[in-house]
Parts: structure tokens; C-alpha cells; sequence
């Protein structure tokens, strides 16, 4: 085979993610920057604009440090303990931490809004000890309230990086320390610290990127003067209709974002340099001291409560009735209920769509659905490009991240400005809302199929050549098999990003085709306790449909 | 000096150590040798106070060592990986224990560099551990480990990730290195070779417990019982019947040997074991020798200095032996061992020790 062929081929399968990229994501993108350019010159950097931009960034740099600082408080003794010892329940809390990271949004917002929120257990507990006829305590629309949800969304990113740099940390490195001496404290400041420090840059900055990108969260549990830039870039593109304005927010915050990822992907680079795995279990060992015991209890206890608490009170809330919601005076009267579910299927007249709730279960599924097959095509065909397109592939594969680096928002906000006419109109065409998803879980795909194919070796397909199969015999005989896997869990994996995501379609999602979280966010934003009822059955029934696919994902992968 | 009393402790549920006592003489080289699992390297680490024992002592100069932590011992371990620290030059290595003891930057840099010469280091310092060869990297972590001069040099397989050459000169080195300084080390390995060659006191591992003990002559003249002898290389073992007490005969498949026993009196017909050294000997000879045995050359090995001779006998068994006479494959002759160069153990001891290799 020439290296002709290959080049000719490698073009071929270039055709379609180009294209799709270019017109979806490039397109868009560059006519927010135009528009972020255009108000640059018209305005100039007038104090007023330049103010406008600096106070979200601010805002948005000053929580997200604070989360980052909180989370990694809370994360390093975590992933330490995950690192050395053994301890019972230790598999079902790694896998209770992974929750957080499959669960959209709009899911932890509508739990933390039924813990803390004025119809939450803690308000509602409160209420009645004490008596009281309005909730006590405002603990939403505040910044502890946003960052308790960063914390419990990225302390698993820290237990995973930090905690897996840890683990395979050779143990004799710090034996050797101290036994040439070096009393624990010293053991950890010149052996251990400056060993896995890259880690915890890396997953700092990680854990600082998505607070800084986070929309969802502060969308809903933030409130007047504590909007981030992505919140600002909502605000003003579909409330102030200021598009200039809102562009030049996105430009602003897609640097921060890819200055961001850049820092992180050095630090991994570096964290993976001078690291020798350890045999399976050495170094780890099962508390025994009293002191270590009260630790690992503590810090067990503290991840249950974290990650366990918010989403029981999703659940319960759910299926609870409270009669003092109704307005009705005295004692608080709870009971099991299934309405708010039921209510789920009924279309009133007064409601805030055209159609049934239950109907955006349907579009959701069905978004999804073709967001995976759109996804995984765009995925297996780049792979493929990849594959045959040599040295040039690196900076093609970094090219490739971009939309990883992109908000939600931002491309919804490109979406708006581009496609607004006819035959593509955000208006008018609903698929918009499943290639938006696509690009957001194309770079999770791609991560996903790419390590699989390129782990066939080759000699496997020259084996089939050589017995005899034509080129499309070989695909289905070696490839295909091998691939199946992979790109079943990349399926599943980009159906529930599109299942979850919030930014991009608060933009694009039309009144008479809500998704679940749509859904979700308009009950929430709505008074009255059928709506937060409903809102609350809404979001256990995605906390369920997400739960599943990630069971599916996670058994596949063993 | 050091000495361990009573230790035991277990891994996994199951005991590794199951009471080890011994002592090791000030400046002196002793050496752990037991078969790989035997708990060789858990003792060094309990020594060094990494492992907790779950009963007995640890005695320093008749000091319990057991509330003192590793740091505070002013021990010395080489791991058997080095566990040189990657993030560190070769001189900061090396440096790490001196500056643990907060001496003054000159003796420290004195003191380094003085250990990377003693291991033919010494362009080295500010190399990067990383990229050095394996016989270097062992180099730097002995340097590491005898800079802080330490009141006792610990050894896990100093040599155990070496190829055979580089173990051979290497091994020299070490020696001399540790006569030099007059360290007290404990050297521990599985290579019965190394630590014939290194050893002043030897200590045989098996089973949990130090089953023989003393100099390294003493334990290849008399190995305490079969499988000891099989772990020291020893092969040439045949069952036998007591037939007389005084003088002490087996009758065996080859022939009627006369010994000397090995452990607790033996009984009229009693099944034993009975070792036959193959040291280099005028045993072609056959007379003036006690034990007279007739078998069938069928190999026979050129060594540096001596042949490998394999012998076959009428019953099939074959044994091996060393000699400097030339012999012919196929010959068949009479050969002579003294009584000292047969050992008889009883044959009950043996399956104690076969079932115990079996379970572990």
C-alpha cells in the first residue's frame, strides 16, 4: 500500500467531520467572536464595557477559586485515604463518588434545592419543631450554596487524580526517607508532596476549569449578583437580547477556558513522568491505630453524608406530600405521594408548555438517541481519519478538543447568532438541539474509540488479508468486533451527556419540545407546590434514567 | 549488636515468622538465606522498624527497639528495588540521611561525596537517577544507605535485579566495602552462593523459624537436615534402611554406607535419608575409603577446576560428584567415600520438611 492511498483515504474519511464540525462548530463560533470584535471597535474598550466584562470575570475567577480551594480541602485527605488503606464498603463508596460525575445539572440543583431550598427537608424541619409558618432560613441563591454544589460535584476529580497518583506511588520511596532518618512530617514534604504535586496541580486546575465553566448550578442556586460569565452570556443573550455584549462575554471566557486546559494537560504530561507502578494492594493496609480509625471513619462518613444526603432528598421529596404547602394553616401533615408523578401526564391548561410534562421524557429520549448515533459516527469516522493521517494527527487530535474547551453556552449563543434563518433555523428546526449535544459528547466519543482502534494491532488485519478477505471483510471480521465494545460505551456515554445537558439547549429548545432539564428548570423557576412537586419527580426520573446508563456503561467495561 | 527475640508475625492470616531469634555479632556480615516467600524480607523490615511484629523484640545493644520509630533507629536499608528517590539528583540521594541529621552543608557535601566515591561514583553527584544503569543505581543506593554511617547496614537482594556478570563483580565489591568499614550488616538473599561468599555468620530460613545457624563452613559441612541440604545445592540423596548402630549403616539400593547421623540418635531399622557429599575428592580411588559404591558415568561436565561427573546405579538412581580426573562416558567403576561425607537423617524429618514445601 502507497502512502498515496493512505493520504487519499485519510482525506475521504476527513470529509464529513469537517464538514460537520466546520458548519456546527467553527461557523458558530467564529460569528461570536465577530460580533464580540464588532462591539470591541464600535464601543471601544469604553470603562462601562470594559466593567460589564470585568465584574462576571471576577466573580467567576473569585467562586471558582474558593470551590477549588474547598473541594481540594476536602479531596486531598479523601484520595488519601483512598491511596493507603483498606476498609470496608471502600468498592461501594468508589462507586458512590462516581455519581456526581454523570449527573446533570439541572438533577444536583433540584437536589440541593430539596435539602436547602424554602420547600427543603432542612426548612421544612425546621418549620416544624419550631413552629414557624415561612421557612427560616434562606440557604439558596447564595455562594456557600454554589459552592457546596462545586464540592460535590469535583471532590471525586481529586479523589481520582490525586488518589490514583497516590496509590502508584511506589511506598519504598518514603520508606527509604524515613528510614535514612526523616521524621513523617519531612517524609511528606520532600518525598511525597513533591511527587504527586503535579497531580494535584492537574486535577486542581481541572476541578477549577469546570467551576469556572459551571452554568447549570449557578444558573439555579445562584441569585442577583452572583452570575459568572456563563450565567451573564444567558442573561444578556436571551433576557437583555444584548447579542454583542453576550458574544464578546463568550470570546472572553473561551480564552480563560483554553488557557485553562492547556495548564492542565502540561501538568498531566508531568504527573505521569517518574512513576512506577506498584504491585496490586503493596503500601495499602487496613486502619489500625485509633487515630487512623477515627480518620478513615471521618472521612467515610463525611463522603456519605456529601454525596448520599442531596440525592435522598431529591428522591424522598419526590414522594412526599406536604399539606402546609397548600397554604393550609397549623401542623405541618406529610405523606407518601405518587401525585406529582401522575401529574407528570397530565397536559392543564395553565401549564408552562403546549404538551404533557411526560413529554419531555419523550424528547429528551429521543435528543439522545440521535445524539448517539450522530456522535459515534462523527467519532468512529475520526478515528478512522486519525488513524490514517500519521504525524499530522497530534495536532489535528489537540484541534479536535476544541469543543471540549467550549461552554455549552457559548455555542448555543453561536448557534442563535448564525443560524436564524432559513433552511436552518433555530426556530423552526428542533434538530439543532441533538447536533449541539453531539458536539459537546463528540470529544468523549472520540476518547473513547480512538485508544480501541488503535490498540488493534495491524498485523491482525494483514492476517485476515493474507487468508484471504477483501478490505470491507476485514472491517467486519476484525475490526468491527473489536470495536463493538468501545463504541458502545461511547453510545451510552454521549446519550447521557445529551440526557443532562442544560446550557446549550436553554438556547436552543423550543417551548412545544422542553428536554428534562428544561423541564426541570421551568418547574423550579415557577411558584407553587405542584410545580416543585413536579420538578422534583422530573429530576428523580433523569437521576434514575442517568443512573442506569452508568450501571450499563460500568458493567460493559469490566 | 543486634538481636531479635521471639519474632513472629503473620501476612495475610497466614504466619510467615514464627519465632525467630537471633543475634548478629558487631562488624560482622550476617546473612538471611532462605528461599523466596520464606519472610526474609518482612524480618528486615520489622528490624528497620517498618513492620510491626506481632510478638517478640528487637534488641539494639539490649535496648527494645520496639517504641522507637523507624527514623530515630540510625538504621540503614538497601531496597531491593533501591527506591532511589526520582525526583532527586544522584548527590541530593545521597545527601538525603545527612541532611536528616541536620549536620552543617560542608560535612554533608564531605560526607557524600566520600560515599560516592567509596562506590566509584564520584563524577556522578549530579546525575539524574533516572537515567543510570541498573549496576549504577544499586551503586548510588549503597552510597545512600552508608553515608549517614549507620549503626547497622541493612540488604534485601542487593543483587537480585543485577545480570549474572555485574552480580559476580559486584558482589567482590561489596565485600570489601563491607570489611573496609567494619559495618555490622545483615545481608539478605536466596542465592546460596552469594551468601557463602559474603557471609561471616549465615542464618538458614525456613518454614518461619531459623532452622540452622553459624559460619558459612560450618553449615555446608553439616546441613541440619534434607531439605537444607537441597536448598544449599546438595542433591545426591538416597533412602535407606538403619542396619547397624556402632558404626552407624544404611543399607541402601546402591550399596551399604557407613556415616555419621545428623540430629537425634537413629534406631535399629529405621527409614532415613542419607546424604552423599560430592565435594571434589580423590574418591575415584576406592581404596582406603569405608563406603564403596559402583556406578556408570553418563554426563560429564568440564568446570573451571573440576568435571561434573553424573553417575548412574543399578537401581537408576543417579548422583552427582566433582573430581579432577578425566573419566570416560560409559566407564564403569568403583568409587570410595569417607564416613564424614555421608549423612544420615531420618527419613520422618525429611517428609516433614517435603509436605511442608508441598503446602507452601
Amino acid at each position: 500500500m502507497s502512502k498515496r492511498f493512505n493520504f487519499n483515504g485519510a482525506i475521504l474519511l476527513w470529509i464529513a467531520p469537517i464538514a460537520f464540525l466546520g458548519l456546527f462548530f467553527f461557523y458558530p463560533l467564529l460569528a461570536v467572536f465577530r460580533v464580540a470584535g464588532e462591539i470591541a471597535i464600535t464601543e471601544g474598550f469604553s470603562v462601562d464595557l470594559l466593567e460589564r466584562v470585568w465584574k462576571p470575570l471576577g466573580f467567576t475567577v473569585y467562586q471558582a477559586g474558593l470551590s477549588t480551594l474547598i473541594t481540594l480541602l476536602i479531596g486531598l485527605p479523601a484520595a488519601y485515604l483512598f491511596a493507603r488503606y483498606e476498609f470496608v464498603g471502600k468498592k461501594a463508596l468508589r462507586v458512590l463518588i462516581l455519581l456526581p460525575f454523570i449527573l446533570p445539572t439541572v438533577v444536583v440543583a433540584a437536589s440541593f434545592n430539596a435539602l436547602l431550598g424554602p420547600r427543603g427537608w432542612i426548612n421544612i424541619f425546621l418549620m416544624s419543631i419550631l413552629g414557624l409558618e415561612s421557612p427560616p432560613m434562606q440557604l439558596l441563591q447564595s455562594l456557600p450554596a454554589i459552592i457546596l454544589a462545586h464540592v460535590f460535584y469535583n471532590t471525586t476529580i481529586i479523589i481520582r487524580v490525586v488518589g490514583s497518583a497516590w496509590e502508584q506511588l511506589n511506598p519504598r520511596w518514603e520508606e527509604a526517607a524515613s528510614v535514612l532518618g526523616a521524621p513523617p512530617g519531612r517524609v511528606w514534604w520532600e518525598i511525597t508532596r513533591p511527587l504527586i504535586q503535579p497531580s494535584i496541580l492537574a486535577a486542581s486546575l481541572l476541578v477549577f476549569l469546570f467551576d469556572f465553566t459551571s452554568f447549570g448550578v449557578i444558573l439555579m442556586l445562584g441569585g442577583p449578583g452572583l452570575a459568572t460569565l456563563e450565567v451573564e452570556i444567558y442573561i444578556q443573550a436571551l433576557q437583555m437580547l444584548n447579542l454583542p455584549l453576550a458574544g464578546l462575554l463568550s470570546a472572553v471566557q473561551l480564552i480563560c477556558t483554553l488557557i485553562l486546559m492547556s495548564g492542565y494537560s502540561f501538568f498531566t504530561r508531568q504527573s505521569t513522568l517518574g512513576l512506577i507502578p506498584r504491585l496490586f494492594g503493596e503500601g495499602v493496609r487496613r486502619p489500625h491505630r485509633w487515630k487512623e480509625i477515627v480518620y478513615s471513619w471521618m472521612i467515610v462518613g463525611f463522603l456519605v453524608v456529601l454525596f448520599v444526603t442531596p440525592l435522598a432528598a431529591l428522591g424522598f421529596r419526590s414522594i412526599t406530600k406536604l399539606d402546609a404547602n397548600r397554604g393550609e394553616r397549623g401542623e405541618i401533615q406529610a405523606g407518601l405521594t405518587l401525585d406529582y408523578y401522575q401529574e407528570l401526564f397530565i397536559n392543564r391548561r395553565q401549564s408552562l408548555f403546549y404538551v404533557p410534562p411526560l413529554a419531555a421524557v419523550r424528547n429528551s429520549l429521543i435528543y439522545a438517541g440521535l445524539t448517539a448515533v450522530i456522535s459515534l459516527s462523527l467519532g468512529v469516522l475520526t478515528a478512522y481519519a486519525l488513524r490514517r493521517s500519521g504525524k499530522i494527527s497530534r495536532v489535528i487530535d489537540a484541534f479536535l478538543m476544541l469543543p471540549l474547551g467550549t461552554s455549552a453556552v457559548t455555542l448555543g449563543l453561536g448557534y442563535i447568532l448564525v443560524f436564524n434563518r432559513p433552511p436552518i433555523d433555530v426556530r423552526t428546526f428542533p434538530l439543532l438541539v441533538p447536533v449541539a449535544h453531539s458536539l459537546v459528547a463528540f470529544p468523549f466519543v472520540l476518547r473513547t474509540v480512538l485508544p480501541a482502534l488503535l490498540s488493534i494491532p495491524g498485523s491482525l488485519r494483514q492476517a485476515a488479508a493474507v487468508m484471504g478477505a477483501s478490505p470491507l471483510r476485514v472491517w467486519w471480521e476484525v475490526d468491527r468486533p473489536l470495536l463493538t465494545k468501545a463504541a458502545l460505551v461511547g453510545a451510552i456515554f454521549s446519550f447521557t451527556i445529551s440526557l443532562g445537558e442544560f446550557g446549550a439547549t436553554t438556547f436552543l429548545s423550543r417551548p412545544e419540545f422542553p428536554t428534562m432539564p428544561v423541564a426541570i428548570f421551568r418547574f423550579l423557576a415557577q411558584p407553587g407546590a405542584l410545580n416543585y412537586g413536579q420538578a422534583m419527580a422530573m429530576a428523580t426520573l433523569l437521576l434514575v434514567i442517568c443512573g442506569v446508563s452508568i450501571y450499563l456503561v460500568d458493567k460493559m467495561d469490566r | 549488636m543486634l538481636e531479635l527475640d521471639q519474632v513472629w508475625k503473620a501476612y495475610l492470616g497466614k504466619p510467615l515468622l514464627r519465632g525467630i531469634s537471633l543475634k548478629v555479632e558487631v562488624g560482622k556480615t550476617a546473612c538471611l538465606l532462605g528461599p523466596s516467600g520464606s519472610g526474609k524480607s518482612t524480618l528486615l523490615r520489622i528490624i528497620a522498624g517498618l513492620e510491626i511484629p506481632e510478638r517478640g523484640k528487637v534488641l539494639w545493644k539490649g535496648q527494645d527497639l520496639s517504641g522507637i520509630p523507624v527514623h530515630q533507629r540510625e538504621f540503614g536499608l538497601m531496597f531491593q528495588d533501591y527506591a532511589l528517590f526520582p525526583h532527586r539528583s544522584v548527590y541530593e540521594n545521597v545527601a538525603f540521611g545527612l541532611r536528616m541529621q541536620n549536620l552543617p552543608k560542608e560535612t554533608i557535601r564531605e560526607r557524600a561525596l566520600e560515599a560516592l566515591n567509596m562506590v566509584n561514583l564520584a563524577g556522578f553527584a549530579s546525575r539524574k537517577v533516572t537515567d543510570l544503569s541498573g549496576g549504577e543505581q544499586q551503586r548510588v543506593a549503597l552510597a545512600r544507605a552508608l553515608a549517614p554511617r549507620p549503626r547497622l547496614l541493612m540488604l534485601d537482594e542487593p543483587l537480585g535485579a543485577l545480570d549474572r556478570t555485574l552480580r559476580e563483580s559486584l558482589l567482590e565489591e561489596l565485600r570489601k566495602l563491607l570489611r573496609k568499614t567494619g559495618i555490622t550488616a545483615i545481608y539478605v538473599t536466596h542465592d546460596q552462593e552469594e551468601a557463602f561468599f559474603i557471609a561471616d555468620q549465615l542464618f538458614l530460613l525456613h518454614d518461619g523459624l531459623v532452622i540452622q545457624q553459624g559460619s558459612p563452613v560450618s553449615l555446608y559441612d553439616c546441613p541440619i537436615n534434607p531439605w537444607a541440604a537441597r536448598f544449599l545445592g546438595m542433591s545426591n540423596l538416597v533412602e535407606g534402611c538403619v542396619s547397624s548402630l556402632n558404626p552407624l549403616k544404611v543399607s541402601t539400593p546402591i550399596g551399604e554406607l557407613t556415616g555419621k547421623i545428623v540430629g537425634k540418635a537413629a534406631r535399629l531399622k529405621e527409614q532415613v535419608v542419607v546424604l552423599l557429599k560430592s565435594d571434589i575428592g580423590d574418591w575415584c580411588n576406592r581404596n582406603g575409603f569405608l563406603n564403596q559404591i559402583y556406578g556408570k558415568v553418563i554426563d560429564v561436565v568440564f568446570r573451571e577446576h573440576s568435571y561434573r561427573v553424573k553417575l548412574r546405579f543399578k537401581n537408576g538412581q543417579e548422583l552427582t560428584f566433582f573430581t579432577s580426573v578425566v573419566l570416560e562416558l560409559g566407564q564403569e567403576l568403583w568409587i570410595g567415600l569417607p564416613p564424614e561425607s555421608v549423612l544420615v537423617y531420618s527419613a520422618e524429618e525429611d517428609a516433614l520438611c517435603e509436605r511442608s514445601r508441598s503446602s507452601s
